[in-house]
C-alpha cells in the first residue's frame, strides 16, 4: 500500500513548498522571471508597443507566421500567436504574483520589512501586467487570488476596464506603502519610485492629470534619479544606473546562453551583422526618415539609433549579444527618469502650464546636447515638441503605440480607419476554451 | 539408468508406478487411455529395483502385456482376449498416417459394432484380429476426421487420416493463460509465426499492419527505429497515451517503450485482445487493448533443430512528394517576387521595374522588402539556358538503402527440459541519408521439469541497438524539413568534390542594391544530414523466470518474476563548421548534448490456477496478485563554448548545464477469473481485476475492472441438423471494463518547476507552481460490449464477425482551461466518448484447384467515433494550426475544419462584390460564405473529415503449387483526411520561400502565365492575411488520406526432400519478397499514415513524418 504513495523525486511539490523564507524568496524570483517571458518583456510587449507606431516597421512581414507584420499593418487576426502569448504570459505572471501574495501570509520572514517589500513588489508586478492587458485588450478577466482549481473559470467574464484600473491603482497604492526607497542593494528590484512612476503613468493614461502630476513629482522630488550622459544610459556595462527606475533584467552568455532576450535578433534589420552574428529577423526596423529627425549634433544620434548603408535604421539600445544572437544581455527598461520628465511635460502642457512643460522638455534637450526650446508657447506647438522629444528619446522602448492610444491620436497619426483595430483581438484559443469570453468588436 | 529407487513400502496405483519410473528415468509409456482405470493397486517395496522387474511385478495378473521399444518407450497393450476361436478369424496389420505420410502414433482402431480395439504404436503400426471379412475398422485420432475402412479380404492396410480443422483445437494465448480457440468467447485475434516476418521490419508493430480486423497500425514515422501508433478498435482517449499494453511471455512492458528490442524472428505468435472482456484481466492498463507476444520455445523430446533465417534487400522511399526543378522554380520565384512587389502599390509599381527602380519605391517611408527584388541569377533559367545547376535535392536526400537480417536459432529438448536460443543481427539503412539502425539481439528460453509436479523456466531477451537519426522536422538538421526549402540552384558538392557548405545560406542573404534579398537561408541538407551527430545506443534486457508447482491435484501455483532493464545513451553534436538556419558557417559555437536514460522495472506475480472436469462440466479458476514497479532516470547535459570541432561530444565544451529527472511508478493488482463450460457448448467466463496505481490522486487510487462473457456453440446442439455446410457456429457476447493510466507519473500533483531570474547579471534561482493539483484524478474507464458470431462453412471457410461498442468515461483530458487562471491546461477526468463498429474476418485454406492449393483471407472493420461530452460548459476543443482541428460534442475526434474554396479572385471588382477576408488581393482564394451572413469568418469553416478512418480493410491470398508458394497482402484505409503542415505553409502556399510541388506549379494562378490555374497566385513580400488563413484550407480535401497499399508480395521455393537429403538439411526455402510495392492515394505529402502524436491534432503531417519505405528482399530459411 505504501508503495502506491510515490512522491516526485526531482520535482518540488506545491503541498510541500512555500514553507519558509528561503522558498518564498525562490517563488518571488520566479515572479520576476515571468517578466522575461516571450509574451511579456522579452519580445511581445516591446513589439506591440513599437511596431504599430509610425517610426518602426516590419521589413519581413510575412515571416514568423506574420505575427509582427500584422501589428505593423493593423490587420491582426485572433489566431496571431504573439497576441496569444501576450495573453498567456501576462496571466501566468499574475498567477505567480497571486501565489506569492497568498502564500507569504503564513511565512515568517527574519525581517518583516523584507516581507512587506516582497508583497509590494508582487503587487507592482501584478499591476504592471494588468496595465498591459487593459491597454491591449480592453476589458479583461480579473483574478487577484491564487487559482486552486482552474476549472472554476470556464464561465468567467471580462471585467470592465474601470474595474481593472481601480485594481491596478489599489495594488500600486498598497505597493507604495510597503516598498523601500531605492539603494545600491535593491536597485534590481521594484522600489517605491517605480510604483509612483507607474501610478503616474496610469493616471496620465486615464487623463487624471493632477493625480498623475502628484505621483510623478514624488519621483522627481526624491532626487534619487537623474539624467545621465546619453551614451551611458543603455551602455551594457552601466545597467541599473541612476536614470533607470525599473528594468527587466537579462544577461548574455551565462547559464548556457539562456538568460538573454531575443529582442536583438527579432527587431534588427536582416542586414545587420555585427561580430559575425547573423540571422537578425528584421521585424522592427526604423525608417530612414525617422533617423533623419535627429539633428546632426544630437548626442542621441548613432547612440540610441544607428543606420545601415541600405538606409534601414535600427534600435541601438539593445547591445550586441556576446555569443549567440538569441541571447541579448541588455535589460528591457520599463520605466526611466527621462520618461518621467516627458510625462510631466505633457501633463503641465495639458494643465496649460507651458513654461513648466518647456522646462521639463529642455532638461531632455540639454542632455541631448541640443539648445533649449525656442518655439512658440502655444499649447499645440509645445505638445508637438514634447511629442517629438518622446519619439527621439524613448524610441524602441515600447511606448509609442500606448502613447498614441492614450492621446487618442492613433487614427490620425497612423491612418487607422477602423476604430476596432485600436484593441487587439482576444486570442482565438481563449474564445475556444471559454464559454464566457466574448471577442472584441471587429474581429 | 535402468533401475529406480522406491523410498518406502507403499500401495500405489499403476499410474503412480509409471510416474515413479518416468521421474527417475528416461522411459515413456504408451497405453490406451483408461486402461488401468479399474485395476487394483499394487504393493511395492522399499529399495532399488530394475525397471523391467518392477513392471513385471506390477502388471502381472493385469490383463496386459508390455514391450520396450526404441527411444525408451514402453508400450503396454491389452492382452488379446482369449475367446473360443471362431471361424475365419483373421489378423489385420496396418499403419495409420497423416496426409503427408507421417505415422500417427496412438491412433485408435476399433472394430465397428464391437468393443474390440487397439492403438497404433510409435511408428503408426497396429495389428488387430477381426471376426470375419466383412468387418469394418473405425480409425480415429484427435484433430483428424474419423475414417471407416472395410477389410474386404485385405490383411495389410494403410489408412490416411485427414486433418479436421473443424475441431478448432488450435490454442490461443489469452491473459494469464491459454485456451482452445473454440472456447474463446471474447474478441481475440491471433497471428502465427508463419504469418509474421512477411514484412521486413525491426519491430513487431509492422507485422500486424492490415492483418487483423480492428487493429490499425499507423507507421507515421518511417525513420529506422521509430515506432508506429497502434490503435485497436478506434482511439478511445484524447490526452492519455494511446499505446496498447504489450505483454511478452507474461511480462507487461512499460507503455510506449520501444518495441525494437524484440526480434520478430523470435516470436512464436501474437494474440490481440480487442474487447474489454478479454483485456479486463489487465485492468487499468487495458483500455487501448492488449497485445500478447509469445516467444519461441523448444519442445520436449525433440532433437536439436538449427535454423538459419536470413534476408538481404534494399529500400526506396515511397512518398507522394514531387517538387519542381530549377527552371520551373525560377519561373515561380520571379512571379512571386514580382507580384509581391507590385501588389503592394499597383498604381505605382510595375513588374518590369529593375531593382534600381524598385529600391526607390518607398511606401509610407518604409524601404522595400528584399523579397520585392528581382533576382539577377534567375534570368538564364527563365531563358531556359541549358546546363545550369539544377539539383534534384530529393535525389540527394533519398537513397536506395540496403537492409540485412541474419538470425540463427537452435531449439530442442529431452523429456524434462527444452530450450530455444537465438542470435540475431539486423541492419537497416534509412531511405533518407544520415539515418540507420543496427541491432544485435539474442533470446534464450529454457524450461525444465524438476519433477512431476514442479516446473521452472527462464526467458531472457537482451538486445543492443545503435541508431543514427535526425530531427527531420527541423529546418536546421536532417533532410526532410529542409527539402521544401532547398533551392535547386545550389549544389550539394563544390567542383572539387567537397561539401558545399553554406552556399544557400549566404547567397539567399546577400544584398542587391544595398538591400538583402531575404531568400531562404538554409544549410545544404547533405551537410546537415552527414555532419550533425545524433547517435543513440541502447542496451536492453528483459525477461522473466517462473516456477510452477502442482500443489494439489489440478491446483497449480505459479510464481513469475519479471524484469526489464533499458538504458540508452545519446550523443548530439552540431558542429560549428556547418551553418544552421540563417546562420552560415563557421558559426560562433557548436551545440553538444549528451542524454542518458535508464529505466528498470520489475514484476512479482503470484497466481493460482485450478481446473476441474467432471460429467461434461469444465471449470478453470484463476486468482492472483501482481506488483510492478518502475524506476526512471534521465540526465541531459548540454555543452556550449566549443573552441573548435575537434572533440565532437560534450567533452569538447567549456560550459555545461544539466537537466536531471527521476521518477517512480508502482502498480499493485489483484485478479480473479472463472471460466466454465458445459459440454464445450455453453461457455461462461467472468473476471475481475483490482488495480492500485501511484499515478493517481489519493482519492481515486484504486479501481476495479470486471468483465463477463458468454458463448454458445449452437452447432453442437442435438437439435442442430448434421450437415456438410455449416460445420461450426458460435455466438458470443461479452461486456467488460478497462482502464487507461497513461498520464505520466505525477499528474495528480501540483508541481513546482524552476524559473530563474538574473539580478545584476547573477543567476537567481526561482521555483513556483506550474501545474495545478487534482487529488481526484483517476483512470479513464472504458466499458465495452462485444457480440460475436463465428462460423465455419464447408470445412474450409472461416467467418468471424463482431459488433463492438465502447464507451470511455472520465476521459483523462489535458483540458484547455481559460488562461487567465495562469494555466493552459489541466489534467482531469472529464468527458465521454464512444467507439463502435463491425468487424468481419474471412479466411479459407486448402482450397484445391488441380495441383494448386489456395488460401485467402480478408478483413474489414468499420469505425464510428463520437465525442459525447467534454469539460464543464465546453462543447468544443479547437487546436492546432489555425485552430483547424476541432473536437466537438456529437462529432468525431479532431475533425479538420477549413474554408470551402470556390476559386480565385481575378479582378478587384470580384473581391469588392463578394464577402471576403480582410487583406484579400487578386490571385487570392475566394471562399464560400457558408452561413450567408455576408462576411467571411471562422463560422464559415466546415468539417472536411478526420484522420480516424471510416473503415480499414485488408485482403490477401496464398497459392501453393508443387514446391512454389506465392502470396500477397493488401491493406487499405478509407475515410481519412490529412492536413500537411509543410504543404500548407511551404510547398503549396505560393509564398516564394519554398520549393513548390509540381502540382502547385501546374495549377497556380497567374494572370498571364497560367490564367486558368485554381491555386493561389505566387506572392512573396505581400503575403496577405487572407492567404495565411486559407493556406491550410486549400491543402485539405476530404478523404485525401485514403489509400490502398500492396503491403506484401512474396514468392517462395521449397527444395524437395531428394535435394534436401543430398545437401543434408531438413528444409530449405528461398524467397523473393517486396513490401509496400505501391500505395494508391491522392495524398501529395510525405506519408499517408503520418500524424502528430497528439490525438487532438490527429492527421497533422510534416517532414517529421518520414516516408514509408518500399522494400525488395531475397531471403533464405534453412533448417538443419
Amino acid at each position: 500500500q505504501n508503495e502506491l504513495l510515490q512522491e516526485p523525486i526531482t520535482n518540488k511539490v506545491s503541498g510541500k513548498f512555500y514553507t519558509n523564507e528561503k522558498e518564498l524568496e525562490e517563488a518571488v524570483n520566479a515572479v520576476y522571471a515571468s517578466l522575461q517571458f516571450t509574451g511579456n518583456f522579452n519580445t511581445a510587449i516591446p513589439a506591440i508597443g513599437e511596431i504599430p507606431g509610425e517610426d518602426a516597421y516590419d521589413a519581413t512581414p510575412a515571416n514568423d507566421g506574420g505575427v509582427y507584420g500584422q501589428l505593423d499593418d493593423y490587420n491582426v487576426i485572433p489566431q496571431n500567436g504573439l497576441i496569444g502569448t501576450i495573453w498567456q504570459d501576462a496571466y501566468k505572471g499574475i498567477q505567480r504574483a497571486n501565489i506569492v501574495i497568498n502564500r507569504i501570509e503564513n511565512v515568517t520572514y527574519e525581517n518583516n520589512d523584507t516581507k512587506q517589500a516582497r508583497i509590494g513588489e508582487m503587487k507592482f508586478i501584478r499591476a504592471l501586467y494588468y496595465f498591459n492587458l487593459v491597454r491591449i485588450f480592453g476589458n479583461v478577466p480579473l483574478i487577484i487570488d491564487e487559482v486552486e482549481n482552474p476549472q472554476d473559470f470556464f464561465d468567467q467574464k471580462r471585467a470592465a476596464t474601470t474595474e481593472v484600473y481601480s485594481q491596478i491603482k489599489a495594488d500600486l497604492e498598497d505597493a507604495i506603502s510597503k516598498l523601500p526607497t531605492r539603494n545600491d542593494s535593491n536597485k534590481g528590484r521594484v522600489v517605491k519610485s517605480a510604483a509612483y512612476t507607474l501610478l503616474g503613468k496610469v493616471a496620465l493614461t486615464l487623463k487624471e492629470y493632477a493625480d498623475a502630476k502628484t505621483q510623478l513629482l514624488k519621483v522627481v522630488n526624491t532626487q534619487i534619479f537623474k539624467l545621465i550622459d546619453a551614451d551611458k544610459v543603455f551602455a551594457i556595462d552601466n545597467e541599473l544606473n541612476e536614470e533607470i527606475i525599473f528594468a527587466v533584467q537579462y544577461a548574455s552568455g551565462i547559464n548556457t546562453n539562456k538568460e538573454g532576450s531575443d529582442a536583438y535578433r527579432m527587431f534588427n534589420p536582416t542586414s545587420r551583422v555585427v561580430n559575425s552574428l547573423s540571422g537578425a529577423k528584421g521585424h522592427g526596423v526604423l525608417k530612414e526618415s525617422f533617423y533623419n529627425l535627429y539633428a546632426a549634433t544630437d548626442a542621441r544620434k548613432d547612440v540610441y539609433v544607428g543606420k545601415l548603408s541600405s538606409g534601414e535604421a535600427y534600435n541601438n539600445k539593445i547591445a550586441v549579444p556576446t555569443t549567440v544572437i538569441t541571447d541579448a544581455g541588455s535589460d528591457w527598461v520599463v520605466l526611466r527618469y527621462a520618461d518621467v520628465l516627458l510625462m510631466l511635460a505633457e501633463i503641465e502642457n495639458a494643465l496649460n502650464n507651458q513654461d513648466q512643460a518647456i522646462f521639463y522638455v529642455n532638461e531632455i534637450r540639454k542632455r541631448a546636447k541640443l539648445t533649449p526650446y525656442t518655439g512658440t508657447k502655444d499649447k499645440n506647438t509645445v505638445f508637438n515638441e514634447i511629442d517629438l522629444q518622446r519619439r527621439l528619446e524613448l524610441v524602441w522602448e515600447g511606448h509609442r503605440w500606448f502613447d498614441l492610444l492614450r492621446q487618442e491620436r492613433a487614427q490620425t497619426v497612423l491612418g487607422i480607419t477602423d476604430i476596432n483595430k485600436l484593441l487587439m483581438p482576444i486570442p482565438a484559443s481563449q474564445i475556444a476554451a471559454s464559454t464566457a469570453l466574448t471577442q472584441n468588436p471587429g474581429y | 539408468q535402468n533401475k529406480v529407487y522406491i523410498e518406502s513400502d507403499k500401495e500405489v496405483t499403476i499410474d503412480q508406478v509409471f510416474k515413479i519410473i518416468k521421474t527417475q528415468s528416461d522411459f515413456n509409456f504408451v497405453y490406451p487411455k483408461n486402461l488401468f482405470k479399474k485395476t487394483p493397486k499394487v504393493k511395492i517395496k522399499k529399495g532399488e529395483i530394475e525397471i523391467t522387474q518392477l513392471l513385471k511385478n506390477s502388471l502381472s495378473n493385469k490383463n496386459v502385456t508390455f514391450e520396450i521399444i526404441k527411444n525408451h518407450t514402453i508400450i503396454i497393450k491389452r492382452k488379446p482376449v482369449v475367446k473360443t476361436p471362431e471361424k475365419q478369424q483373421q489378423s489385420i496389420r496396418g499403419m495409420v498416417t497423416d496426409e503427408a505420410d507421417n505415422p500417427l502414433p496412438g491412433a485408435s482402431i476399433l472394430v465397428k459394432g464391437t468393443t474390440k480395439g487397439t492403438e497404433t504404436d510409435f511408428d503408426g503400426n497396429f495389428s488387430i484380429d477381426v471376426a470375419n471379412d466383412n468387418a469394418i475398422l473405425v480409425i480415429s485420432y484427435i484433430g483428424y476426421t474419423t475414417k471407416e475402412v472395410a477389410i474386404k479380404g485385405k490383411n495389410q492396410l494403410i489408412v490416411k487420416l485427414k486433418e479436421d480443422a473443424s475441431q478448432l483445437e488450435e490454442v490461443v494465448v489469452i491473459g494469464y493463460g491459454k485456451q482452445s480457440k473454440a472456447k474463446v468467447i471474447g474478441a481475440v485475434s491471433k497471428i502465427n509465426a508463419k504469418e509474421l516476418n512477411k514484412v521486413a521490419s525491426v519491430s513487431l508493430d509492422q507485422q500486424l499492419a492490415g492483418k487483423i480486423s480492428g487493429v490499425v497500425v499507423n507507421q507515421s514515422n518511417g525513420q529506422p527505429g521509430a515506432s508506429s501508433n497502434i490503435s485497436i478498435r478506434g482511439v478511445g482517449t484524447l490526452t492519455a497515451g494511446t499505446n496498447p499494453l504489450i505483454v511478452v511471455d507474461g511480462f507487461p512492458l512499460s507503455e510506449g517503450s520501444s518495441l525494437n528490442s524484440i526480434n520478430t524472428n523470435d516470436i512464436e505468435n501474437i494474440s490481440v485482445l480487442k474487447d474489454a472482456a478479454s483485456a479486463a484481466i489487465y485492468g487499468s492498463r487495458a483500455a487501448n487493448g492488449v497485445i500478447l507476444v509469445t516467444t519461441k520455445k523448444g519442445k520436449n523430446n525433440q532433437e536439436t533443430k538449427i535454423t538459419l533465417d536470413t534476408y538481404v534487400g534494399f529500400q526506396q522511399q515511397s512518398s507522394g512528394v514531387e517538387l519542381v526543378d530549377a527552371y520551373q522554380h525560377a519561373q515561380f520565384l520571379k512571379e512571386a517576387r514580382d507580384w509581391g512587389y507590385v501588389s503592394k502599390d499597383p498604381s505605382n509599381r510595375n513588374a518590369s521595374d529593375p531593382n534600381s527602380v524598385r529600391v526607390t519605391k518607398k511606401l509610407n517611408g518604409r524601404n522595400i522588402d528584399g523579397r520585392e527584388l528581382n533576382l539577377d541569377f534567375l534570368q538564364p533559367y527563365l531563358d531556359r539556358q541549358p546546363g545550369l545547376t539544377n539539383t534534384n535535392w530529393m535525389d540527394v536526400a533519398f537513397r536506395t538503402a540496403p537492409m540485412y537480417n541474419y538470425n540463427l536459432s537452435a531449439s530442442g529438448g529431452n523429456k524434462k527440459t527444452n530450450y530455444y536460443a537465438s542470435l540475431g543481427y539486423f541492419n537497416q539503412e534509412g531511405v533518407v541519408i544520415g539515418t540507420d539502425l543496427k541491432r544485435y539481439s539474442a533470446s534464450f528460453n529454457l524450461s525444465s521439469k524438476i519433477n512431476n509436479k514442479i516446473k521452472f523456466g527462464i526467458l531472457l531477451n537482451p538486445s543492443f541497438t545503435i541508431l543514427n537519426s535526425k530531427n527531420q522536422g527541423s529546418r536546421s538538421s536532417g533532410a526532410l524539413g529542409l527539402l521544401p526549402l532547398s533551392f535547386p540552384y545550389y549544389s550539394p558538392y563544390k567542383t572539387d568534390g567537397s561539401l558545399n557548405i553554406s552556399e544557400q545560406v549566404i547567397s539567399e542573404q546577400r544584398e542587391l542594391e544595398g538591400v538583402r534579398i531575404n531568400g531562404t537561408p538554409v544549410e545544404n541538407l547533405l551537410a546537415t544530414s552527414t555532419k550533425v551527430i545524433d547517435h543513440k545506443k541502447r542496451f536492453r534486457v528483459f525477461g522473466n523466470m517462473f516456477v510452477e508447482a502442482e500443489i494439489l491435484n489440478n491446483l497449480t501455483y505459479k510464481l513469475l518474476l519479471g524484469g526489464d532493464y533499458d538504458a540508452y545513451n545519446k550523443d548530439y553534436y552540431y558542429p560549428s563548421s556547418i551553418g544552421s538556419y540563417r546562420t552560415p558557417a563557421p558559426r560562433k559555437d557548436a551545440n553538444g548534448e549528451e542524454t542518458k536514460q535508464f529505466r528498470y522495472n520489475y514484476l512479482v506475480e503470484n497466481t493460482l490456477n485450478y481446473s476441474l472436469e467432471f460429467n461434461n462440466h469444465s471449470f478453470n479458476i484463476l486468482a492472483g496478485h501482481t506488483f510492478q514497479k518502475e524506476f526512471n532516470n534521465f540526465t541531459k547535459v548540454t555543452g556550449t563554448g566549443y573552441p573548435d570541432d575537434n572533440i565532437q561530444n560534450i567533452a569538447g565544451a567549456s560550459a555545461y548545464s544539466a537537466d536531471y529527472n527521476s521518477s517512480i511508478w508502482t502498480l499493485e493488482s489483484y485478479l480473479a477469473r472463472i471460466q466454465y463450460d458445459y459440454q464445450t457448448k455453453y461457455l461462461i467466463s467472468a473476471a475481475v481485476r483490482t488495480d492500485g496505481s501511484s499515478r493517481f490522486g489519493v482519492n481515486n487510487r484504486w479501481g476495479s475492472f470486471p468483465s463477463l462473457s458468454a458463448g454458445w456453440i449452437f452447432t453442437k446442439e442435438s437439435f442442430f441438423p448434421e450437415n456438410d455446410i455449416l460445420n461450426f457456429g458460435k455466438l458470443s457476447a461479452s461486456w467488460g471494463k478497462t482502464g487507461n493510466n497513461q498520464i505520466g507519473n505525477y499528474g495528480s500533483q501540483a508541481l513546482i518547476t524552476d524559473s530563474n531570474y538574473v539580478f545584476n547579471d547573477a543567476l537567481a534561482p526561482g521555483f513556483i507552481t506550474t501545474s495545478s493539483p487534482n487529488p481526484n484524478l483517476g483512470w479513464e474507464v472504458a466499458s465495452s460490449l462485444n457480440i460475436g458470431l463465428d462460423f465455419r462453412l464447408f470445412n474450409k471457410l472461416n467467418i468471424s464477425t463482431a459488433y463492438y461498442k465502447t464507451n470511455t468515461k472520465d476521459l483523462l483530458l489535458n483540458l484547455p482551461v481559460p488562461q487567465q487562471t495562469g494555466y493552459n491546461t489541466v489534467l482531469a477526468n472529464i468527458g465521454e466518448m464512444e467507439n463502435k463498429g463491425f468487424e468481419i474476418d474471412l479466411s479459407a485454406n486448402n482450397l484445391k484447384l488441380g495441383a494448386l492449393n489456395i488460401g485467402f483471407n480478408a478483413n474489414i472493420t468499420t469505425y464510428k467515433n463520437t465525442v459525447l461530452a467534454l469539460g464543464p460548459d465546453q462543447d468544443v476543443i479547437a487546436t492546432g494550426r489555425d485552430e483547424n482541428f476541432v473536437t466537438k460534442i456529437g462529432h468525431s475526434i479532431a475533425e479538420i475544419y477549413g474554408y470551402e474554396i470556390e476559386g480565385i479572385y481575378k479582378t478587384q471588382e470580384e473581391i469588392n462584390n463578394s464577402p471576403h477576408l480582410s487583406g484579400t488581393l487578386t490571385g487570392d482564394y475566394k471562399v464560400k460564405d457558408i452561413n450567408k451572413d455576408g462576411k467571411i469568418d471562422s463560422s464559415d469553416k466546415v468539417s472536411k473529415g478526420s484522420f480516424l478512418p471510416d473503415f480499414t480493410y485488408g485482403f490477401g491470398a496464398n497459392v501453393a503449387y508443387n514446391n512454389f508458394s506465392f502470396s500477397f497482402d493488401f491493406t487499405g484505409v478509407t475515410g481519412r483526411t490529412l492536413m500537411d503542415g509543410d504543404m500548407a505553409s511551404l510547398t503549396e502556399a505560393g509564398e516564394g520561400f519554398s520549393v513548390p510541388t509540381t502540382y502547385y506549379f501546374k495549377n497556380r494562378y497567374h494572370p498571364t502565365n497560367n490564367p486558368n490555374g485554381f491555386l493561389g497566385q505566387p506572392n512573396f513580400g505581400n503575403f496577405s492575411n487572407s492567404r495565411k488563413q486559407l493556406r491550410s484550407s486549400s491543402v485539405v480535401e476530404k478523404n485525401n488520406g485514403d489509400y490502398l497499399r500492396l503491403r506484401n508480395i512474396r514468392l517462395a521455393y521449397d527444395f524437395s526432400p531428394s535435394v534436401l537429403q543430398a545437401i543434408k538439411v531438413s528444409s530449405f526455402q528461398l524467397y523473393l519478397s517486396a513490401n509496400n510495392v505501391f500505395t494508391l492515394t491522392k495524398y501529395r505529402g510525405w506519408n499517408p499514415d503520418g500524424t502528430s502524436s497528439n490525438v487532438l491534432t490527429s492527421g497533422y503531417n510534416t517532414g517529421a513524418n518520414y516516408p514509408i519505405a518500399r522494400t525488395f528482399l531475397i531471403g533464405a530459411r534453412i533448417q538443419l
